[in-house]
């Protein structure tokens, strides 16, 4: 993860203060930082979200954006489901170290974070509703995330940002006919209804999992890091929970220690509690969070009402 | 795949192939018992041997320890090189650094020889499992380096495990300090049981 680089009086105030029970920015070990969200704001996408999580207005913002794509069946895939595409991309404006090829190591396991929370049962999309025509088409949902600012715990936001994209996604809806020929078979042919207006949402977003992170400093932990944070962090543990409260996906990283068996059934319990009180957080967030650059009404027309509203 | 990808330096197949499709159902393993017959908690037995890397050449490229892992029929091989001039020259502890690679017959379907994603993910798994076994204090601006190469695979999970027991063999055969050697083993939920 992107690192401060702090001086060893610093990091040693942060460790104790931690230790103790106090975080630099006066928060308790288990609060998190405030949270703005706004979805819908990029009209060619099928969904977006943007989310930033930081006090006073500067924090880490990511910017998700969900395209749908029509596939053409090959064999060997699977007969009857749509598919998931995620890309995850740190911009070289977020920090120095992502300038050039210094980003690539970061993209590949967020990426694949991403992946693992959202490909499979456990994220609770339906991905048999984006079939549609068994052995012959399908939707591809292309997720690509863009990490525009990083002041640490970059895996949480991205997963808001993610879910509120998703929940906010709508495919355009599908006629499917089946034909027959000379010969009397009967071939299925779908057409996508073009009118922008005509949209189904996606089914299952608001079962998908919400991520907590927690990162080890000295002898605890802390929920949701900031940047001098995360520079002390010694290892770290994000846990995605569903709305169901079942625990979709673990990711240990940190290269300087290990968890004890005892302290990670300690962290997964209080990643479950978390995990709902995150849950009704981002409900309310979300439904606020509707752009209102989509409404043709009283808005400004420049481009600045992409920063702005935010 | 990369179906638009022309790999120059090889002669290649054709631009678009599939892999075959078996028509055959798929048994499922724990109706009536796992196919080759163990308990649930059993591991398969494991074979390693140190040391069948280095033994032929004395050269200075050869690798400072290398180890050799079978379990049932995963195949791993993992070669550490090292401890060598790191990239930053000011570094206060050694960095350690894995590089992992499916050889391209090792899966039931043809693997690309190109990199994946994929394998630098696990790359990345690797190195955050293993790194805190390793005294990388005692190795300032040096960096130590493990290849690992997977010659058969039998299930991502499982193998993603061999290459961590195999790596931490390679570590000791290779005399590098550790506070402990690092095992792994596979775990999967079928219904309510693991």
């Amino acid at each position: 993860m992107a690192s401060l680089i702090l001086s060893p009086a610093e990091q040693d105030y942060i460790i104790r203060g931690v230790e103790s029970g106090f975080r630099a920015d006066g928060r308790g070990s288990l609060d998190r930082r405030e949270v703005s969200l706004r979805t819908g704001m990029i009209s060619q996408a099928n969904g977006s979200a943007r989310c930033r999580i930081g006090n006073l207005g500067v924090g880490t913002d990511v910017l998700v954006g969900v395209k749908a794509e029509v596939n053409s069946w090959t064999p060997g895939e699977a007969e009857d489901v749509g598919s998931i595409v995620c890309n995850v991309e740190c911009s070289p404006s977020a920090a120095q170290e992502f300038e050039g090829r210094g980003a690539e190591e970061i993209n590949v396991e967020l990426t694949q974070l991403l992946d693992r929370i959202l490909n499979g049962p456990q994220s609770g999309l339906d991905l048999k509703k984006l079939c549609i025509i068994p052995k012959q088409a399908y939707w591809v949902l292309h997720i690509d995330a863009l990490v525009l600012d990083v002041k640490g715990s970059i895996i949480d936001t991205l997963v808001w940002a993610t879910r509120a994209a998703l929940m906010s996604t709508s495919l355009p809806r599908v006629v499917v006919e089946t034909i027959g020929d000379e010969m009397g078979n009967m071939q299925a042919e779908f057409d996508v209804v073009d009118d922008p207006e005509d949209l189904t949402p996606l089914e299952g977003a608001e079962n998908l999992p919400i991520s907590v992170t927690f990162s080890q400093i000295g002898k605890r932990y802390v929920v949701d890091a900031s940047e001098q944070e995360e520079a002390v962090t010694q290892a770290r543990l994000t846990v995605a929970v569903s709305p169901a409260m079942e625990i979709c996906a673990i990711q240990k990283g940190g290269m300087l220690r290990g968890f004890p068996p005892s302290l990670l059934t300690e962290i997964l319990e209080t990643a479950q509690r978390i995990a709902r009180e995150e849950l009704t957080r981002f409900k309310s967030h979300y439904d606020n969070a509707k752009s209102h650059l989509t409404s043709q009404a009283d808005e400004p027309s420049t481009g600045s009402t992409f920063l702005v509203q935010f | 795949m990369s179906h638009n990808v022309v790999d120059r330096r090889r002669i290649n197949g054709p631009q678009r192939s599939v892999e075959p499709v078996y028509t055959t159902k798929v048994l499922d393993p724990f109706a009536t018992g796992r196919l080759d017959e163990r308990a649930l908690d059993q591991v398969r037995p494991i074979f390693i041997k140190t040391g069948p890397l280095d033994a032929q050449s004395l050269s200075a490229a050869a690798p400072s320890g290398s180890a050799y892992y079978e379990q049932g029929k995963i195949r791993v091989s993992c070669a550490i090189y090292g401890p060598r001039q790191g990239r930053k020259s000011n570094a206060r502890m050694g960095s350690f650094d894995c590089d992992f690679k499916y050889a391209p017959f090792s899966c039931s379907w043809k693997r690309s020889h190109i990199k994946t994603s994929d394998e630098k993910e696990i790359a990345l798994m690797l190195e955050h499992s293993i790194a805190p076994a390793i005294r990388l204090e005692s190795y300032p601006k040096a960096s130590i380096d493990a290849f690992v190469t997977v010659i058969e695979s039998d299930g991502k999970a499982a193998t993603i495990a061999a290459a961590i027991n195999c790596i931490s063999a390679a570590l000791a055969d290779a005399g590098i300090e550790l506070y402990d050697s690092v095992a792994a083993c596979s775990m999967a939920l079928h219904g309510e049981q693991w």
